[in-house]
């Protein structure tokens, strides 16, 4: 058996000497020896040509193990001719999380025959010592220079570096690379697969319009930007050491053959839980949704129990409900949704008194459910995300999953679908981290029996966007029903959570002016005047009764 | 950013040492270097004197390098803490990281009990790389928690590639057979080849065993059926290795229903999964040409991998793919 890497030696191609380390034979013209033991992986480049396509067709004709390396992926999907080859392809590697996002959620690929490059490389023996200079200064990037004498030159300086090639939505942009390895921090544009990797692994600050950096860096105090170059220092060893590259010719090649499931390095699922249920802790949650830009659909306790046939205060039993909510749990997950359940499954000595007798409560009550969900062996987020604090004996492992789930909306658009009296974020500084926050305003109760013109709103205001449901049940079939046209997470709970957190509560307490969990039940809640809030509001589905 | 990986001399290790050695290979393909500890008896040695050398061992380290232990390292628990508690300035203030690969022997060691010292130790790494999501589970039984697992899922067998045709005959291969198992197969009238056996009369034996390198070569000759029949509890979460030693010699598997190795067996139609001894000599004898043809061609698919390591390199990639929370 052998791998052959085909290549036309491209900008981001990897080095000849890269791909034999990997075991791989470069191959640079036509390919005629394949067998089906053998390996392809076909550098898909956009001057390729229909000669170049017949050597797919020929691997796929020989049965070899198709892989596909796509480094400029914008120009991949212009063609439908080249995605054609999908279904054949054992395995895909392509620049950024959003080609795969792209690729899941519009070429129907499978997320675990997907790897992500995520960075490219700029090798060099250099080293440095310490972070560089604090200062506003803004560097281009020059490739007219040495490339060593650039780097240190750039280390001596400090600033911030310019990533202001045209590298689009998808791709991997050079002077990123470049400026990791140089340990500046960066300035990146919104929307760019730089920005977004650069937002995601806080590794500068990112930007609308490019000529306006100056601006921006000035708003930048020493220690961020300290912040920022201590992150750039992990992150540029690695591109030094050609370890994206690395990363990638190996994944590719190992994924030719063999295929693994999507939720197998999420560890927490294999703990020992009652009944056998695998389900994840928060952390491996939020990393999870992070991963794969999924939405999320949660079936709480409440859930649970109104599919058993149990009322609810925010909704009246309806059997439609119910049934959609049967068929949402009894699915699970895949990668484009994660199902949670409430994890009470691994042990409950970790909740406060109260919270701790109502789920050996319901745990005994529902014990028969969840006997035949764990048949189903499916794997399963945890509901707790979004409510970390009040009932836990450990509050100060909240902080570190508030900020996992802030992360969801870095500077990215968020449409928020909510109750009349939810006024999620309102008065404090939950969403201050998103690009952009609008919002679509829902009946407080039974939302439910508006679910057709909600879906609808969802549609013509979230395109592109984050959409966040705080809607009870009504948001868990949102979430599952929207799953394949974009990201939606049912994210109940969380803003009366993270006030809680943020003021140190330590017994619930109703919070002035908007929806309380499990406190006010939406009675006797002031008006607010926020100008804000309300120049946030794109859709109002709350009828004026709810005034 | 160097990434260090231990291993043992000074002692001749068996088993032990060629796993460590294959893991030390393959991570060496990837840039990793190694941090080399000599086997001695430390138990009279003073704490300051032992510090010492270990500072020695560590020469090499910097801030922002990781560690990859490979356990078991025949080293006692004490150098190996005193080592975990010198790369804590490291872990502190830099994104170094510790590792600790965990070879399936260290699943027998008795002192792995719920809670003990040897899980303490466990549970002072920031990944753990073992076998598969079964392992994991067993050692979350035993108290090891808050660490992120990775799998490599097949054991790799490092060997080198021989041409020799397909020998489909019903010869079942048995590697470090226990007697009753070789007693049950007798009874069954199963053609039987036990290696690593010292004298099995009745039945032909080999001298070779996991240690001879040319292993492979008179598995593959002999062909047939690799039998995997787990015997203690342990053993059915982690027989991974005898896997990786059937597939690189490509012949196909029996495995015993409800271990790890079964599961693996039944996804990549390697080989057959059975219930009982007798089972298994009845299932080579109604298989014929064309489905053993198929069995053996994807053992010897997943062979290519294992004989080079492919298992191992993924899951060293994987794991230093993790980033620490910080």
């Amino acid at each position: 058996m052998d791998y052959y890497f085909r290549s036309k030696t491209g900008p981001a191609s990897p080095s000849p000497a890269m791909i034999r380390q990997a075991n791989m034979r470069l191959v640079t013209n036509g390919l005629s020896t394949l067998t089906a033991e053998d390996g392809l992986i076909w550098e898909y480049q956009p001057e390729n040509t229909a000669a170049d396509w017949g050597e797919v067709k020929n691997a796929l004709a020989n049965q070899a193990a198709l892989a596909i390396w796509v480094d400029d992926y914008a120009a991949f999907c212009r063609d439908s001719a080249n995605t054609s080859y999908l279904a054949q392809t054992r395995f895909l590697l392509v620049p950024s999380r959003q080609a795969k996002r792209d690729l899941i959620l519009n070429h129907d690929v499978n997320a675990n025959q997907i790897g992500v490059r995520e960075l490219l490389d700029l090798p060099t023996n250099w080293q440095f010592v310490g972070e560089p200079p604090f200062s506003v200064n803004g560097h281009r990037w020059n490739s007219q220079w040495p490339q060593q004498v650039f780097l240190k030159q750039l280390h001596r300086q400090g600033g911030w570096g310019l990533v202001a090639d045209d590298s689009g939505q998808y791709n991997l942009s050079h002077s990123l690379a470049g400026f990791l390895a140089a340990g500046l921090p960066v300035v990146a544009l919104r929307g760019s697969a730089a920005g977004d990797f650069v937002s995601q692994q806080q590794l500068g600050i990112v930007i609308d319009d490019l000529a306006a950096w100056q601006v921006a860096v000035a708003q930048v105090d020493e220690q961020s930007y300290q912040q920022y170059a201590r992150q750039v220092t992990q992150w540029g060893a690695r591109v030094r050491q050609d370890w994206f590259t690395k990363r990638a010719l190996n994944k590719v090649r190992f994924h030719c053959h063999i295929t693994v499931s999507l939720f197998a390095d999420y560890s927490s699922i294999y703990r020992p839980a009652q009944f056998g249920l695998q389900v994840m802790d928060s952390l491996d949650t939020a990393s999870f949704i992070q991963e794969n830009r999924c939405s999320v659909a949660r079936l709480g306790d409440g859930e649970i129990a109104l599919l058993n046939g149990a009322g609810q205060v925010f909704q009246e039993p309806d059997p439609q409900l119910r049934r959609r909510l049967d068929e949402i749990v009894r699915a699970g997950s895949s990668s484009r949704l994660l199902v949670c359940l409430s994890d009470a499954f691994h042990g409950l000595d970790i909740f406060v008194p109260n919270a701790h007798d109502w789920w050996a409560g319901h745990l005994q009550a529902y014990a028969a459910y969840y006997q035949e969900l764990a048949g189903r062996r499916n794997v399963y987020g945890n509901t707790m995300l979004t409510r970390p604090y009040m009932d836990f004996n450990q509050r100060q492992g909240a902080k570190q999953i508030f900020a996992a789930i802030r992360r969801f909306w870095q500077d990215r658009d968020i449409l928020l679908v909510e109750g009349y009296y939810t006024r999620s974020g309102v008065g404090n500084d939950l969403y201050a981290n998103a690009h952009s926050v609008e919002r679509i305003i829902c009946p407080s109760k039974n939302a439910w029996s508006k679910y057709r013109e909600i879906e609808a709103a969802i549609k013509k205001h979230g395109q592109g966007k984050l959409v966040l449901v705080m809607l009870g049940m009504a948001a868990t079939v949102i979430a599952a029903d929207l799953a394949s046209w974009g990201q939606v997470i049912d994210l109940g709970h969380l803003d009366s959570e993270y006030e809680w957190y943020q003021m140190g509560a330590t017994e619930r307490v109703p919070l002035r002016g908007k929806h309380t969990a499990e406190m006010n039940y939406d009675t006797d809640i002031a008006a607010i005047h926020d100008e804000e809030f309300q120049r946030q509001i794109v859709a109002n589905l709350a009828g004026r009764s709810e005034e | 950013m160097t990434v260090y990986m231990s291993q043992t001399a000074g002692i001749y290790g068996g088993l032990i040492s060629k796993k460590q050695a294959d893991v030390q290979q393959v991570a060496a393909q990837l840039g990793s270097l190694p941090m080399s500890f000599y086997y001695y008896d430390d138990s009279q040695e003073p704490a300051d004197q032992l510090s010492a050398r270990l500072d020695g061992v560590m020469a090499g380290f910097s801030y922002g390098d990781d560690l990859i232990l490979q356990l078991p390292s025949f080293m006692s628990l004490r150098y190996l803490n005193t080592l975990v508690d010198k790369l804590a300035p490291f872990r502190q203030n830099s994104a170094t990281r510790l590792l600790m690969f965990l070879h399936d022997d260290l699943l027998f060691d008795g002192a792995l009990k719920k809670n003990s010292p040897l899980v303490a130790l466990l549970n002072r790494a920031d990944i753990l790389i073992v076998n598969s999501p079964v392992t994991a589970a067993f050692l979350a039984k035993q108290g090891v928690h808050d660490v992120v697992f990775r799998f490599f899922h097949i054991c790799d067998y490092l060997a080198p590639c021989y041409q020799l045709p397909m020998s489909f005959n019903e010869h079942l291969n048995l590697l470090n057979g226990g007697s009753d198992i070789i007693q049950d197969l007798g009874a069954a009238q199963a053609q039987l080849t036990v290696y690593g056996a010292s004298s099995q009369p009745a039945h032909r034996t080999s001298r070779l065993g996991l240690l001879d390198e040319d292993l492979t070569y008179y598995l593959m000759k002999n062909g047939g059926w690799g039998l995997l029949w787990p015997q203690l509890e342990r053993e059915a979460v982690c027989s991974s290795y005898q896997l990786g030693v059937f597939l690189s010699a490509t012949i196909p598997v029996i495995a015993k229903a409800g271990t790890v190795e079964a599961d693996l067996v039944d996804r990549y139609h390697c080989g057959v999964v059975i219930s009982s001894l007798a089972e298994a000599v009845e299932k080579v004898q109604g298989i014929g040409l064309a489905d053993y043809s198929e069995y053996q061609h994807n053992a010897a698919r997943l062979g290519n991998l294992t004989r080079s390591g492919e298992f191992t390199r993924n899951v060293l990639i994987e794991a230093l793919d993790v980033r620490r929370q910080s």
